[in-house]
């Protein structure tokens, strides 16, 4: 016997399946939301810049080169080549090591004179050349760089900013620079001066244990810390240095003749609210000859007795305060010598 | 037949009765919702790639180079909205002979960021051009070799750990307020530094072909401003503070209207500045101001022009005498 679906059953059922509303319907909506809109980047775009995976390496274009783990050199070789302007090298906090017999860790080519290069952010240690040899760029950037154990300079650099880098145990100096500005860096234990600054400016650094401190010719140093350096603490080579708010502790300890714990090779010098102690031989002297006009105001020495100033005439100087106890004197230009 | 239907109802209890432990599978309910694993491409790199020149950013975010860029003709990145960071990422722009500027923002934004790569060949490095924009910061930028200005903002702007060299006309101009900071500003054709009613601190300024920092007014201390061919320090206007500079060599011209200090305005302050070998004149003072300040400096090799103060200005004596200082004046000024 066959069994009817009455028909009017049917249609009611037919009927409600058509009223309802579309948001019932399990597909949803047929109309298209809209052009596919990209949903992915491109593993170039998550990281644009170009690894450096291998030493030496020699860098030709302009851009973003990074390195991606630590890279050890070879013997007779640089470790990266910086061969072209506009590149930005970030060490993005490895090491750069070098081998014996290696050259320089960052090496600029001779006479290049390549534009708008930055290193920045890593270790460069053990090359048996510069940590970082840039002389023959310009308008370059080395930040934030810890250069150690290298046998010549810790980094040479024209036309630069050098800023919250740590120099220890280069061969030569440790930071040589001209036309520069060197901000907030640590230099010790290098084989020659800490900084020779050439028409360069120096502002807050510690600078110890080296041959001469600071080398300014001529420069301005202010509010460094230059300590324990075998020769002068700041030895000014050049006119036109102003040299204000430095300390310099226990310099000269090798006691020559033409060095202080601030000497003045030349005139036209500006010295001024420095504390200079136990220097060995003299606190601040001026040249015995060829030295003309130089000024010496508000510092405070100690520690070398009858040397703490050697000062030939010439010169202009503050008078010396030499009493303990309440000052007196209400000079404004004194100097204190004690 | 009834013991193996017991049998199995024995089994079937024993294994109903277990510890839900016991089961080799585990149990059945579901720990919870299944957890992310997995970082999105777009979370690991939120920001928006600039791919091409020219670009235009019409919205609020952060922008980044994923390459070097060029473009021979028109501007480089363009800004046209507030918010926006651009990140060089450490790449190059670019430009050609014909091009305009590197990155160009025509109209007023607040809160633009510009940082961390280099700008050369343009005729304008990075250019602002209305002087209401607000919360402008260019810093960690490398310009060059720029026909007119390196960088170069009619509004205020925070321009800091810069360097902007060899561009035909100025290497860094900020008009109506704003600082610029431990910036180098060299060799550049005309002016080093132009700051109209800004700060400009510990900035380098030499070998430039005009004046090393032109401040119209400004606050300038702290800077080391060597070998310009006209003043190292030009002033104009009213109400400026030069403090603690250090001026060698420049005005290298020897033009009587320059100097390594020059003043050409009213109620200035020139304290504590050293200035040795310029040309023509140390401090110098046009006849026409009145009200300078001008104490505690010292000054040398430039003879009876050390200082050149005419008309009413405040000035400290000089000391020009060898030996201990004897004059007690805390104003005075140093010369020799």
């Amino acid at each position: 016997m066959k069994t009817r679906v009455p028909v009017v059953l049917a249609a009611v059922l037919l009927s409600a399946f058509l009223l309802q509303p579309s948001a019932l319907r399990a597909q949803g909506s047929l109309t298209p939301p809209g052009p596919p809109a990209p949903l992915m980047k491109t593993l170039d775009q998550i990281e644009a810049r170009t690894p450096v995976s291998l030493l030496p390496y020699t860098i030709t274009n302009p851009g973003s080169y990074y390195l991606t783990t630590n890279l050890t050199g070879v013997s007779g070789a640089n470790g990266i080549t910086i061969a072209s302007g506009d590149v930005t090298l970030d060490l993005n906090g490895f090491r750069l090591l070098g081998v014996p017999g290696s050259l320089d860790g960052i090496f600029v080519p001779t006479n290049a004179l390549y534009l708008n290069l930055t290193v920045r952010n890593g270790t460069v240690r053990g090359w048996g050349g510069s940590g970082v040899e840039a002389f023959d760029g310009e308008n370059t950037i080395f930040e934030r760089l810890i250069v150690s154990d290298v046998g010549g300079f810790g980094i040479d650099a024209y036309g630069s900013v050098i800023r919250d880098c740590q120099v220890d145990g280069s061969g030569n100096t440790g930071i040589a620079a001209n036309v520069s500005e060197i901000r907030h860096c640590v230099v010790e234990n290098c084989g020659f001066d800490g900084i020779d600054a050439f028409d360069s400016q120096v502002s807050d650094c510690a600078v110890e244990f080296n041959l001469y401190g600071i080398f300014a010719s001529p420069g301005k140093v202010s509010d460094c810390v230059i300590e324990t350096n075998t020769f002068s603490g700041i030895y000014a080579g050049a006119s036109g240095c102003q040299l204000t708010g430095n300390t310099c502790l226990g310099n000269n300890h090798n006691a020559g003749a033409s060095d202080a714990g601030i000497y003045l090779a030349t005139g036209n010098n500006r010295v001024e609210d420095n504390h200079v102690i136990g220097s060995g031989r003299a606190g601040i002297q001026v040249a015995a000859a060829g030295a003309s006009n130089n000024l010496i105001i508000r510092n405070s020495v100690t520690g070398d007795g009858a040397n703490n100033y050697v000062i030939p005439a010439s010169q202009i100087i503050g008078p010396l305060i030499t009493t303990t106890g309440f000052i007196t004197n209400s000079n404004p230009w004194a100097n204190f010598s004690f | 037949m009834k013991t193996r239907n017991s049998i199995l109802i024995a089994l079937l209890s024993a294994f109903s009765l277990q510890p839900s432990a016991l089961p080799a599978q585990g149990s059945l309910t579901p720990p919870g919702p299944p957890a992310p694993t997995m970082k999105s491409l777009d979370q690991v790199e939120p920001r928006t790639p600039i791919s091409a020149l020219p670009f235009t950013i019409t919205a609020s975010g952060s922008y980044y180079l994923g390459t070097n860029l060029s473009a021979a003709t028109g501007n480089g990145i363009t800004i046209s909205n507030n918010n926006v960071t651009v990140d060089l990422n450490g790449f190059a722009l670019a430009g050609g002979p014909s091009s305009a500027n590197g990155i160009y923002m025509p109209a007023s934004q607040i809160n633009v960021t510009v940082r961390n790569g280099s700008i050369s060949g343009w005729q304008n490095g990075v250019v602002v051009v209305p002087n209401t924009s607000r919360g402008i910061v260019l810093e960690r930028l490398a310009v060059s070799s720029c026909g007119q200005y390196g960088i170069f903002s009619s509004s205020p702007a925070l321009v800091r750990n810069c360097l902007s060299i060899s561009n035909q006309y100025a290497g860094i101009y900020v008009f109506g307020g704003g600082q610029i900071t431990d910036c180098d500003a060299s060799y550049n054709g005309n002016n080093g530094i132009i700051a109209a009613d800004g700060i400009v601190r510990n900035c380098s300024a030499a070998n430039n072909g005009h004046y090393g920092i032109y401040a119209t007014p400004g606050t300038v201390s702290g800077c080391w401003i060597r070998n310009n061919i006209n003043s190292g320090i030009y002033l104009i206007s009213a109400g400026s503070e030069i403090i603690g500079n250090t001026c060698v060599g420049n005005n290298s011209s020897g033009s009587t209207a320059d100097a390594g200090i020059y003043v050409s305005g009213y109620n200035n302050r020139i304290e504590d500045n050293q200035v040795s070998g310029s040309g023509y004149a140390g401090i110098s003072v046009t006849n026409t101001v009145n009200g300078n300040i001008i104490v505690k400096n010292s000054v040398s090799n430039d003879g009876p022009n050390n200082y050149l103060t005419p008309g009413n200005q405040i000035v400290g004596p000089l000391i020009t005498t060898y030996g201990i200082i004897t004059n007690s004046n805390p104003w005075a000024n140093f010369s020799f």
